[in-house]
Formats: structure tokens, sequence, C-alpha cells
């Protein structure tokens, strides 16, 4: 998972500690969520989006996996 | 004291009163009453553990959803090494290998599980998340 909590934070020219004390929590946990290191709940993603003025899908990236590959029938062939 | 966190005030007035109470239980028994010596190492205790979370958190939270998550964490797995732990006693003491009386026992269960649930929060915040 990424984030782009910084990039968010930085516009608004919030510091990690004012972050943290407008969602409520510890600045460590800011940190770890910036990083990508820990995943928030839904309350937390929601809380921190609402204080960066952006979407919870527009902060967190989460890298899907490579999409099945396809069966013969389900490939499609256009002829000339 | 502007800014202290309240449960932290609490701690520090409360720590106060405690080691003031100590000391004049101790003038007055003059150094006989366990009682005061019990006052004056509560109070201590109190006040130092007041300071130093002022110190660390300030006015902000002392615990968020992550810290919670991190500390139940740790002691679940502090609780499966003790389990482990005692299980490992238990069976040395049956096959004679190795016998503890029941203080040597608890005290060793207890220290077991105390440190693993530390080890296992500090691995777990210096890591971020349990997963």
């Amino acid at each position: 998972m990424q984030t782009r909590i910084k990039e968010y934070r930085s516009r608004l020219s919030l510091t990690q500690d004012d972050l943290a004390k407008l969602v409520g929590v510890r600045r460590e946990t800011i940190v770890f969520l910036e990083q990508g290191k820990y995943n928030p709940s839904l309350k937390l993603a929601h809380d921190v989006a609402q204080a960066l003025h952006t979407k919870i899908d527009d902060l967190f990236i989460f890298n899907d996996k490579d999409p099945e590959p396809e069966s013969p029938e389900q490939r499609v062939v256009l002829v000339d | 004291m502007c800014g202290t966190n309240q449960r932290n005030l609490y701690r520090i007035i409360i720590g106060a009163l405690m080691i003031v109470s100590g000391i004049i239980g101790a003038v007055f028994t003059q150094g006989g009453s366990i009682f005061s010596a019990i006052l004056l190492t509560g109070g201590c205790a109190f006040l130092v553990v007041g300071v130093i979370r002022h110190h660390q958190y300030g006015e902000g939270p002392e615990s968020d959803e992550r810290s919670k998550k991190i500390g139940a964490y740790g002691l679940s797995y502090a609780w499966l090494t003790g389990i482990l732990f005692i299980s490992a006693l238990f069976c040395l003491d049956l096959m004679g290998t190795f016998r503890l009386g029941a203080q040597g026992a608890l005290g060793l269960s207890l220290m077991v599980l105390v440190i693993s649930a530390v080890a296992y929060q500090i691995y777990l915040f210096k890591k971020g998340d349990v997963e």
C-alpha cells in the first residue's frame, strides 16, 4: 500500500504533529501511515482524508494483483 | 504546568501528595512504619511516570488505535509464549529433568510473561503494524 498523505499534507502546510492532533492520533501513527507501513482502520482513513480535504481513494493506493491470463475462449480476434 | 495532559497532572499531584504523606508519616513514626515507605515509593512512581509521560506525549493522546492494537497483539503473543514456557516447565518437571519449587516456577513464569510482552510490543512498535 502506498499513500499520498505527505503530498496532501504539504499542500496544506501541515506538519505531522498538526495532522496527528487534527485526527486525534499520535504523531508516530502519522509517520507510519505516510510510509505505508500501517494499515489504518476505515474510520482513521476517513478522518485523515477529511482533515486533508480529500477522499480516501485519493490518499491510499493499493497495488492490485496482476490480472489473471485470459482463456482462449475469452480472446477476441479481429479479422479484416 | 500549562498544556499538561490532565491525566499526567493528576499523576504528578497524587505522586507529590503521597510523597509528602510518606515523609510526614516517617517523621511521626521515626521511620518505623512500613506504610510510610510504601507511600514514598508509590508517590515517587506516580511522579516519575507523570513527568516522563508528559515529556513524551505532552498534550497529545497517550494511546490511539495503533498503540492499542499493538498493545493487544503484544500481550496475546506474550500469553502464548508464557503458555509454551509453563508447558515446557511442566514437562521437564514430569520427566524429573528440571525441578523448581512453586516460588521459582511462578517467579520465572512471571518474568517470561512480562519480558516477552515488552519485547513483542517494542518489536511491533518499531515495525509499525502487526502485519
